[in-house]
């Protein structure tokens, strides 16, 4: 996939710098197109995207051409609806964004139940069904506790469990919009938005939470008057990033600009969930060019892995079993 | 003295501190926690604090507002007052007493507690 992108004088240009372009700009791929299980690929065909976009001739439509995609997962359709978000409001609204829906019918239906279409314009066909096996992706921003209350509501009723039993899911969210609204952000940001999507299976609740701010790697303060660990502070400089994460779950790192320790509760919250009381299993959180894996709390099926291209943001997934 | 938080506060409780209609740990703890410490140590009675029907309660929220409380008035104090009700979540209460004992170094405790384990 090769679209003749060029720098000069330290700026990006697109084909010929003399023409601004203004069709609609097809991005195919072929690629599966999952975060987790294929992040390498599936945050390179993103990062074109986002790379097209910032060429400063570039004033069309970018259509991301999912036709001859085999898989793709819920969490790369968030991905992609905030993703182009960002990006249209990034460009000042000269760049658009629409789709083209996938042909294999799983994907194509899974693409459509998510209620992607209400978020990009894409073709002409025009339908979101409406299906118990979805919370539909919803977006917001800050502490948006009606939201919540409904997911918890859908929750209580697919795991067919009280509301004290699901206190752990409402928790998570709390800390994860919280973290969103006061870390992922530049201050000064307007719309601190996050995206979260349920999916119900015949034994499980699969969760995601996104947002694209400045992902857990760069939002640590590190200071040097409090007893961080000095390795995590050398996985940061040497690019570890999954290490990083890891340490900021485990709550060795603060997390929080006021330092003080008692602070910076949230991740390690989350993390307790899965290896103290084992209520989640299937952890898995991308942020920056980190990628931690927990399959349950044996630290035996945990992985890192370190990217070379950078995830815009942080993902957390889970799974509740039923 | 009894306090609700379910009915005299909100059955969904925020982070750490937001806007009002978030309600978050902050304005919990300056409008209802504080006061009725205070007025339950002013008559010399317990502060029964009744914690069922809420959603849950995040750990920032009650960092804020228990061990705000403990930050402020010291944690043997606090717990020579306060009591808690919490048929729904047991375990709850224990959570809180041990912000409320420890509400200065209570992170670094558990991420050491899983690096041990």
């Amino acid at each position: 996939m090769d679209f003749n992108i060029f720098a000069e004088n330290g700026k990006k240009y697109i084909f010929d710098k003399n023409i601004y372009f203004k069709d609609e700009l097809k991005i195919p791929t072929k690629e599966n197109l999952d975060f987790f299980e294929n992040p390498i690929e599936t945050i390179k065909y993103f990062n074109k995207i986002s790379e097209i976009s910032q060429c400063i001739n570039f004033e069309g439509t970018i259509l991301l051409d999912l036709r001859e995609v085999g898989f793709i997962s819920i969490d790369c359709i968030m991905y992609m609806i905030s993703f182009t978000r960002k990006l249209y409001i990034d460009s000042n609204k000269t760049v658009k964004f629409g789709f083209i829906a996938p042909k294999k019918g799983s994907s194509r239906k899974l693409v459509y139940k998510c209620g992607l279409k209400q978020f990009i314009s894409g073709d002409k066909e025009n339908y979101i069904e409406d299906c118990d096996d979805y919370f539909r992706i919803v977006a917001g921003t800050g502490r948006n506790l009606n939201i919540l209350r409904d997911i918890n509501e859908f929750s209580i009723d697919k795991l067919n469990k009280s509301k004290a039993q699901c206190y752990f899911i409402n928790n998570m969210f709390v800390e994860m919009m919280d973290n969103t609204e006061s870390h992922a952000y530049d201050i000064n940001e307007d719309n601190k938005i996050w995206f979260i999507f349920v999916e119900n299976t015949p034994t499980k609740l699969k969760y995601t939470f996104l947002d694209n701010g400045k992902g857990i790697p760069n939002t640590i303060y590190i200071n040097r008057s409090f007893e961080t660990n000095l390795v995590e502070m050398v996985d940061k400089a040497l690019e570890k990033e999954s290490k990083f994460i890891h340490s900021c779950m485990l709550g060795d790192i603060l997390r929080t600009s006021t330092q003080k320790a008692y602070r910076g509760r949230g991740l390690p919250e989350i993390f307790s969930y899965l290896v103290k009381h084992r209520y989640i299993i299937n952890l898995k959180i991308i942020s920056g060019k980190g990628l931690c894996i927990y399959k349950s709390f044996l630290k035996n099926s945990w992985k890192f892995l370190d990217l070379s291209d950078n995830f815009e943001g942080t993902m957390f997934y889970w799974e509740v079993r039923k | 003295m009894e306090l609700n938080i379910s009915t005299q506060y909100s059955d969904m409780l925020g982070a750490r501190s937001g806007k009002r209609e978030e309600y978050p740990g902050d304005i919990f703890y300056k409008e209802l926690l504080k006061p009725y410490y205070l007025k339950a140590v002013e008559n010399n009675e317990k502060l029964v604090i009744n914690l069922d029907g809420t959603y849950g309660y995040p750990s920032s929220f009650i960092d804020e507002s228990f061990g705000g409380l403990s930050r402020e008035f010291g944690s043997q104090k606090v717990l020579n007052v306060i009591q808690f009700i919490s048929k729904d979540q047991p375990g709850l209460i224990d959570v809180i007493t041990e912000n409320i004992r420890n509400p200065y170094n209570y992170n670094k405790n558990r991420a050491k507690k899983y690096e041990e384990s």
